[in-house]
């Protein structure tokens, strides 16, 4: 049973340990035994101000003192954990003179101080780490962006200023077609299909038939003379036994089967 | 990050080499400059030379205006991205993942901030900095900091143990006092 309690108290003081102060002309700082994903411990700074406590970051949080390499992908996300964050732990802001943003709350009654810096350091924490994590799938934003631009390459070669990449109908601007070619009033729809794995790859197919299917609702539906698909069969995700009915689908709205990666040259024989 | 560095981790002697073997500055003074981007900041770059690696090193110098705040890093960008020895002078608490003691992995600011064998990085206070009133003048003097960044990583100026004069171009911006108060003149109550 000692032992047991012994375990508890090394693990009390070292926790307290790891609270400790710095005094900053009229506040506190408050060094807290939170840290973050990329070991940096929060600090909250207290000062008193017309009989209330504020609880602040110092504008930490905002000036990246926290040393997050800054990326500007993910910001959507990013946003909605920050407020995520803020309503859960009830966070003001403010500004300071240069712009700066400050996170904070205030109390009236000392008594509530140390619940306050333990939700504005959490809500820190949490921020914080959502700077630090990576979103994206490195592998999947590499294998697309390699196979569009070999596919791409492929096309210019062989169909010059014919072919438009990254093209849409004129009545749905938001679909675009990765290639569009066309020939006099012939227009030719090409979709890439390519993922680092089977889930990815299945995304992929199931852009490519919903772009398919958008384009029968087109006015110039009359003028597509082919619809094709080129799927990338040396990728990761690449696994025909998995693909079945949605494979299927995709036969249903492209008018040829689609084009292998590995057979590219057969693209040649239809336009 | 707590990602590894894995060039340091794979070059470590060499990472060593850079960090404490003999360098030389040659440019005295330092003339810093305002930030394009932030007029809260000085900065300047200067060129390192290395007694025995040939290498572009750079000694960068960045100095907040408004509160005591500065930073001194050492960057080898054909070595790694990153720059691989930093001086913070303040700033948050690093906490050195280690078989140490919980309590004992909390490093404040001032310290040092470099990589261990195994590319994680990893703070550090000198004997130096460990001492409440010395540390104190390091924070309160960009000169005690650059004096002390030299002594630490083994740069001479000019050939000779000295240390740089640090200056500023625009001479107005050497009479702002920089607070202690980072809350001051903040609205926070409506």
């Amino acid at each position: 049973m000692d032992k047991l309690l012994d375990i508890f108290k090394t693990i009390k003081d070292n926790f307290c340990s790891l609270t400790t102060y710095k005094l900053r002309g009229e506040s506190l700082e408050i060094i807290t035994p939170f840290s973050t994903l990329n070991n940096k411990f929060v600090s909250v700074f207290i000062k008193e101000i017309k009989g209330k406590y504020v609880i602040s970051d110092a504008g930490w949080t905002d000036l990246n003192y926290y040393d997050v390499d800054i990326s500007e992908e993910s910001d959507d996300i990013i946003e909605r954990i920050f407020t995520y964050y803020q309503q859960s732990f009830e966070i003001s802001t403010t500004s300071d003179k240069a712009g700066t943003l400050h996170y904070f709350k205030t109390c009236s009654n000392p008594r509530d101080i140390p619940a306050n810096v333990y939700d504005l350091a959490n809500f820190i924490v949490g921020a914080v780490n959502s700077l630090v994590i990576r979103y994206k799938d490195e592998k999947e934003e590499k294998e697309k962006e390699t196979f569009r631009k070999d596919a791409n390459i492929f096309l210019k070669i062989n169909y010059n200023d014919n072919v438009k990449l990254q093209k849409s109908l004129d009545d749905f601007q938001n679909i675009r077609f990765n290639a569009l070619i066309t020939k006099s009033s012939d227009i030719f729809l090409i979709s890439y299909v390519t993922g680092s794995s089977p889930y990815y790859f299945t995304n992929d197919l199931r852009k490519t038939i919903v772009n398919f299917e958008i384009s029968e609702k087109s006015k110039y539906r009359n003028n597509i003379r082919e619809k094709l698909s080129i799927i990338n069969d040396q990728a990761d995700g690449y696994r025909p036994e998995k693909l079945g009915s949605i494979m299927d689908l995709l036969n249903e709205k492209t008018t040829q089967e689609p084009i292998k990666w590995s057979e590219r040259e057969r693209i040649l024989e239809i336009i | 990050m707590s990602k590894l560095n894995l060039d340091v981790r794979d070059n470590y002697e060499y990472f060593q080499d850079l960090s404490y073997q003999e360098k030389n500055l040659a440019t005295n003074p330092i003339i810093l400059k305002t930030k394009r981007n932030n007029r809260d900041w000085l900065k300047k770059s200067t060129k390192i030379d290395h007694s025995t690696i040939d290498e572009n090193i750079t000694l960068i110098v960045e100095k907040k205006l408004s509160l005591y705040k500065y930073g001194i890093k050492l960057h080898c960008p054909n070595f790694t991205e990153k720059p691989y020895f930093r001086f913070d002078s303040d700033g948050p608490a690093h906490r050195n993942k280690t078989e140490l003691p919980l309590s004992e992995q909390i490093i404040t600011t001032p310290h040092f901030n470099t990589y261990d064998e195994k590319g994680q990085e990893f703070a550090y206070k000198s004997e130096t900095l460990k001492s409440e009133k010395d540390a104190k003048a390091i924070i309160e003097n960009l000169d005690f900091g650059i004096s002390h960044f030299f002594q630490e990583t083994n740069i001479k100026t000019n050939g000779k143990t000295d240390y740089p004069e640090i200056k500023v171009n625009e001479l107005e911006l050497f009479e702002i006092e920089p607070k202690t108060d980072p809350l001051n003149e903040i609205d926070f109550l409506d």
